[in-house]
Order: structure tokens, then sequence, then C-alpha cells
């Protein structure tokens, strides 16, 4: 499923970054690797924007990145 | 009082540790005998560290543009001067933005002696890919474990000998904020600059024996068509991966170029 799928408060697993040079380049560099767990902290008022928490750090993406993590959920 | 005193005069006299130690910050940067670049990501500590060791006042983030002066700095240690380039923050070696390049041109075509990896004890997972990174493509790395008291405060420990012997370079756990592990900072990057310590970096194996081939042979070209080319090994791996920035920079010839970004101090003023 795609990282948007996840719930609020919700952690996943990456698997895939579904994109290409720079853009993928900037996630993985950010943490976005496949295996890395990311939470979903909170969502923009006014949609669009996600924040994730990944590595201790919360990085806001936007819907359009988003949407190209791949994740599968995690049990806890 | 008397006794506290012997031992003080005991202490300056002898070499063996760094207890009798100081970093005197200096004015003039000229006639430095060795240059240091402070790199990391952004938020770890690295311009309180600059301006600990060189007594400066520097302010965080005047680096917004191509013609920005860098901070620079110097300081004396063990009777040896040296210099030290505070750059700006970055996540990686391979981003495109401007104060990245900047960092990045430093680390790769700048020539330093040693390059102080800054690194943020309570996120050192995120911190450690840029390591990796710098340790790619020199040895003489020191890792500054900054925000231990931070990291502390979160209950956190964090097992610095272990990260140390799996780096292969020295790591110093410092809070640079209450000036706790400067004087083992300086020590550790004297001794790395006079070659007193073994470094054995961490290199990830490249498992694909296709990509160590195309590499190989990519090296060659580059070496051919810019011979003396620093890094031609990384500047290859950034060709396979599609890097614009790279390709148009080293078909230009600005790669790395005292032209671009602010690699004039390459060899002195």
């Amino acid at each position: 499923m795609s990282a948007t799928q996840i719930p609020v408060g919700g952690k996943a697993r990456i698997s895939a970054l579904n994109m290409v040079g720079q853009e993928k380049r900037r996630l993985m560099d950010l943490g976005f690797v496949p295996g890395a767990e990311i939470e979903r902290v909170l969502d923009a008022p006014l949609g669009g924007t996600i924040a994730f928490r990944i590595r201790g750090t919360v990085v806001a993406l936007r819907d359009n990145q988003t949407d190209k993590i791949e994740v599968t959920p995690c049990k806890n | 009082m008397q006794e506290l005193k012997q031992v003080s005069k005991a202490c300056d006299a002898c070499g063996s540790c760094s207890a009798g130690d100081k970093i005197v910050p200096m004015r003039r940067t000229e006639g430095s005998d060795f240059l240091i670049a402070l790199a990391g990501n952004p938020n770890t500590g690295k311009s309180t560290v600059f301006n600990a060791l060189t007594g400066m006042r520097q302010h965080v983030g005047n680096w917004a543009g191509k013609t920005v002066v860098r901070e620079e700095g110097a300081y004396k240690f063990r009777d040896k001067a040296y210099r030290l380039v505070d750059l700006p923050g970055t996540y990686s070696l391979l981003s495109n933005s401007v104060d990245e390049e900047i960092a990045r041109d430093f680390v790769l075509f700048g020539r330093p002696d040693c390059t102080v990896v800054v690194v943020d004890a309570t996120a050192l997972e995120r911190n450690l890919a840029l390591v990796l990174q710098i340790l790619e493509i020199t040895d003489r790395v020191v890792v500054a474990l900054n925000l231990m008291d931070e990291a502390e405060r979160h209950g956190m420990k964090i097992d610095d000998r272990a990260l140390a012997r799996d780096l292969g370079v020295p790591v110093v756990p410092m809070s640079a904020r209450s000036k706790k592990g400067l004087l083992e900072l300086a020590a550790t990057v004297a001794d790395v600059v006079e070659g007193q310590v073994a470094l054995r970096p961490h290199r990830i194996a490249h498992l694909d024996p296709e990509l160590d081939k195309a590499v190989v042979s990519l090296v060659r070209e580059i070496e051919r068509e810019h011979p003396g080319i620093l890094n031609a090994r990384w500047i290859a791996l950034r060709l396979l991966e599609g890097d614009v920035g790279v390709e148009n920079e080293l078909r230009s010839g600005t790669l790395g170029k005292p032209s671009h970004g602010t690699l004039s101090l390459a060899g002195g003023q």
C-alpha cells in the first residue's frame, strides 16, 4: 500500500520508493530507505502534507511524494 | 593547595595526556599547518564547535548564496596552527542545493587534512548516513559525537567505543555547548593529521561485479579526460546514478574548481 494510507498515529515499514533520480535521492538522504520504519505523526489542517517520524526526526512530505512511497503495515 | 599546584605543574611538563593541552584561538588563518573541515547534518552544533575552538562568534546559516563569505577560523594546539572551515549543514554529499554543494565540494575537492563530522547523538541513525558517505571518500575523519548531554537527558546510552570500532575512525563524545570534550576533539584531530592513529574506515562493499566493472572503466576515462582529478571513483558512481548536476560540472570542467562555490582556499591564500 501507499504511505498515504497509513492511519494517523500508525506505523509502517517502507518497502519501495516508486520514483527516480533526484527526488528519490533526496528522500533516501533524509532516511526514507526500504526497511525503515515511518510513523504518520500528523496531517496538515488543509491537507496536502503529511508529517512522518523517521529515525527520530519529523519530516513533512507532500501527498504527491507520499503516494510513491510503498509501505507494509507494522504489527505494533 | 600546595600539592595541587605541584600536580598542575607536573601536568604542564608532561605531554602524555591531554590534561596539559590548551586550545588557543587565533585571529589569523594564514600560514596554518593544517586545514580542517567541519561537516555534519543541519543543527548538530557545527557552529558551536567552531566557535568554541576558534573563539569566534559566528552565527549559523550565512551560506544563503554562492558568493557568500565562508566561516573560517583558526586555533593553535600543541604548537600547530589549525585552520577550521565551518561548512553548511548537509544530509548528504549527493544532493543539489547550493549550500549542500558547497559542503560537498569542500569535502571532496578542498583537500582538508582532516574532516570532522559533527553528529547529533540523539539522532545517530539518521546522522550516520553522511558519515558513511564521507568515509567513502576520505580516511582522515573524526566523528564528533555531539549533544551527548541531550542524549543523556533522554536516557540514551551510546557505546562510543563500539561505534569507533565499527566505523574504523575515532569517535569523540562531547557537548560543545557546555565545552565538554573540546580538548579531546582537538587532541584526536591532532593525532589524525600527524598520522598517530590507525584509520580503517568502514566502506560499504559493492556486491555487484557488473557495477564494479562499469566503475573501473569509467574511472579510467574520467582520469584520461581530466588528469589529476580528485575522487574519480565518487564521480563515476554519480554519473552511473544519472546525477545531472555532476555530469554538467564535469563536462564544463567546473567540478571542484575555485570558480565553483568556495574552493579558493585549497592551496592557501
